[in-house]
């Protein structure tokens, strides 16, 4: 009974978890082997007129997402007295906005990543706090692969304990990896 | 009894190696047990922050005599005191790195998988401030997740982690598909199994559209 109850749940969160468990797995060997996929942005540059004499970076933001249909965070504003630079970026896009204050012309360079550009974006993404909704839409899916990749590592030794088969061989690879990388955190935390 | 055979996969299509790959599967599992709950501790401590901004108080202070020596620049500065303190986990500074404190002192920010050594070269007192800017245990664990052995250099218990943590990511991909064979090879008629597996896969595809 338990150990059905134990792979009913095992097998929900993995179903419902799996695509993402994908997402962060082949991120994860893009970041560690950069080399071996190409993640070159295509780059577009455009020139648009934006309200002049701005002297506020959020409200130019604003107006350049109602009119030109950019999306995202608003990030690293920098004043001039001439001109403002900021970016507008979401997961996957980065706008780069050089807008100059006394005429209104305003440069958007855009840079779109390809698939694994936007898997490895995506595995950065988290936290609430974004003005861009999607990413806190997207945290919510975080927490709940978060909370299910715990309950899948659980679930599993649980399972194989209750199984009764291979206890001994499981019994060496579980103090294995428990003997190594508690020691690893622990001498890596509190240093000599 | 071909439903029992369908069951535990001997005989069906799928199962000829469902032995095999079902010990695989819990074999990786077990191997990797504690970079999975790592790596659920570090969404989940990623989710929680305020921001991208992490606390930068320092929790302790200490000061260490220390003379700079004449006619050197900043950059050999910060070699020498990056040799002399050999701080736990850090690396030299990068020059691009370099920093003044608005009273014009020489500011070193050692960066290390705990947080921040910040050293301040007080040449007028002819010593060094030191403060520790010690992470959380949870941004701890965020940072240990994300190292790998390319992060490490040639820090031998860090480039350690690296390799093991590597293993983990390969196992993951291993465990995600083993574990879809697992459940195609024994149930895979179940309704509820099929639509979580569908709505999870339109989700992701739906965020991916919209991101995009």
């Amino acid at each position: 009974m338990m150990y059905r109850l134990l792979r009913t749940t095992h097998l929900a969160l993995a179903s419902l978890s799996l695509p993402f468990l994908l997402l962060y797995g082949l991120s994860s060997i893009q970041m560690t082997h950069s080399t071996w996929f190409s993640r070159a942005p295509k780059i577009t540059e455009t020139h648009v007129s934006a309200s002049a004499g701005r002297n506020n970076a959020r409200l130019l933001a604003r107006e350049l997402m109602d009119r030109e249909g950019l999306r995202g965070d608003i990030q690293q504003i920098s004043e001039t007295p001439i001109d403002y630079k900021l970016r507008i970026a979401r997961p996957g896009t980065v706008y780069e906005i050089d807008y100059v204050r006394a005429t209104g012309e305003t440069a958007i360079r855009t840079s779109t990543a390809n698939f694994m550009g936007l898997m490895n974006r995506l595995h950065h993404a988290a936290g609430f706090w974004h003005d861009y909704r999607l990413i806190n839409v997207w945290s919510a899916v975080v927490v709940f692969v978060s909370i299910a990749i715990i309950l899948l590592g659980v679930s599993g030794v649980w399972m194989w304990f209750a199984r009764g088969k291979d206890r001994v061989v499981g019994m060496v690879l579980l103090a294995l990896n428990l003997g190594i990388s508690l020691t690893l955190l622990f001498l890596i935390r509190f240093p000599q | 009894m071909a439903r029992n055979a369908h069951r535990s996969g001997h005989g069906s299509a799928l199962g000829v190696e469902r032995p095999l790959i079902k010990r695989l599967h819990i074999f990786l599992g077990l191997l990797t047990f504690t970079h999975f709950i790592v790596y659920g501790i570090a969404g989940l401590t990623a989710s929680a922050r305020p921001g991208l901004e992490r606390p930068k108080q320092a929790r302790s202070t200490r000061y260490v005599v220390f003379s700079a020596p004449e006619n050197q620049t900043d950059k050999q500065v910060a070699d020498l005191i990056y040799n002399q303190l050999k701080l736990p986990f850090t690396r030299p500074m990068p020059d691009w790195y370099l920093r003044r404190t608005p009273e014009n002192d020489l500011l070193l920010d050692f960066w290390n998988i705990n947080g921040i050594f910040r050293v301040t070269v007080l040449e007028k007192e002819q010593r060094l401030r030191i403060d520790e800017i010690r992470n959380s245990a949870w941004l701890f664990l965020e940072d240990m997740h994300a190292t790998t052995r390319g992060d490490a250099g040639n820090l031998a218990l860090l480039r350690l982690w690296g390799y093991y943590n590597e293993f983990a990511m390969w196992s993951l991909i291993a465990m995600a598909l083993s574990g879809g064979y697992l459940w195609l090879s024994s149930r895979p008629r179940l309704r509820w199994a099929q639509a979580c597996l569908v709505a999870s896969s339109a989700l992701s595809a739906l965020i991916y559209m919209l991101v995009r």
